[in-house]
C-alpha cells in the first residue's frame, strides 16, 4: 500500500510553514514524526502548520504533535495549527488540546 | 452465550471483517466502517466520528498484537436502534493483553467520547476485546 501522508514545508525567516496532506495514522505516524522532529531541529523559528489537507489523524498522530510542541517551546518558539476539519477539531477539543496549541481559523 | 452468538440469534444484519493485525489494516476498516455508516444514512460528522473510533481500537491492537500469529475480527452489527461495532480476536486472547494502557490518555478519551455506549469488560467470552454502539435513532431522523 501507498503511504497516505504527504509533509510539505517552506523556510521563511521568522516562521517555517508546513502542510500536512493526507492522514495521519499508524501506518504514516512514523513518516510524520520523523519528517517533522527534523524540520524542527533544523530550525528555531515558529512553526505554522496548515491542516487544509490534512483528511485525518489519530491519537498517535495528536501524540507526535505534542511531542513537536514540546521541541518547539525549548526553543522559546510555537506552533500555529491553522484550517482545522471540524471533525479533527473536534479531537482537539475532546482531547484538550485545544488548550495546548495555538489553533487558529 | 457470547455476543457474536445473541447476535446471530437475534438475526440482526451484520458484516464481518476479519483483518490480518498489520498497520495497513486501519486505512482498509476505516474504509469499511466509512462506507457502512454511509449506508445505513449517518450524517457525515458521525460517519467520522465512528471511524475515528473504530481506528482507536485498531491501532491498539494491531500495536499489541502484530507479533502474534492471528487475526482481528471486527463485526458490524446494524438494527433499528444502534450500529454497534465488536471487536475480538480470532484465536485467543494474549495473555497479559490490556486495550487501553493506564498513560494512554488520549484513545480511550476519544472512544468515550464519540460513542453512546462502550463496554470493556467482556467477561463471558475470553476472545472478546471490546464493544461500542452508536444509537440510530436521534442522528436518522
Amino acid at each position: 500500500m501507498t503511504t497516505n501522508l504527504d509533509v510539505v514545508f517552506q523556510e521563511e525567516p521568522e516562521v517555517v510553514k508546513i502542510k500536512l496532506i493526507g492522514e495521519v495514522d499508524i501506518s504514516t505516524v512514523a513518516k510524520l514524526r520523523e519528517d517533522l522532529y527534523e524540520i524542527v531541529d533544523k530550525n528555531a523559528s515558529d512553526v505554522r502548520l496548515d491542516c487544509s489537507d490534512l483528511n485525518y489523524i489519530d491519537s498517535t498522530g495528536l501524540g507526535v504533535l505534542v511531542g513537536v510542541l514540546k521541541k518547539v517551546k525549548e526553543k522559546n518558539k510555537n506552533i500555529y495549527i491553522t484550517n482545522l476539519k471540524s471533525n479533527i477539531q473536534k479531537l482537539f477539543f475532546i482531547t484538550g488540546l485545544d488548550k495546548v496549541f495555538i489553533i487558529e481559523e | 452465550m457470547n455476543q457474536l452468538q445473541e447476535c446471530e440469534k437475534e438475526g440482526l444484519n451484520s458484516i464481518d471483517l476479519c483483518i490480518t493485525l498489520q498497520p495497513e489494516m486501519v486505512r482498509v476498516v476505516r474504509l469499511t466502517v466509512s462506507g457502512i455508516a454511509s449506508t445505513i444514512g449517518l450524517p457525515i460528522d458521525d460517519i467520522e466520528d465512528i471511524k475515528v473510533a473504530v481506528s482507536e481500537i485498531c491501532n491498539r491492537i494491531i500495536t499489541k498484537g502484530h507479533s502474534i500469529n492471528q487475526r482481528c475480527i471486527i463485526r458490524f452489527i446494524v438494527s433499528a436502534e444502534e450500529l454497534k461495532v465488536v471487536f475480538k480476536f480470532e484465536k485467543y486472547r494474549p495473555e497479559g493483553f490490556k486495550l487501553f494502557d493506564d498513560d494512554d490518555v488520549f484513545g480511550p478519551a476519544i472512544v468515550h467520547s464519540i460513542m453512546d455506549h462502550v463496554n470493556l469488560d467482556n467477561t463471558n467470552d475470553e476472545k472478546d476485546i471490546i464493544c461500542f454502539s452508536m444509537h440510530l435513532k436521534e442522528r436518522l431522523l
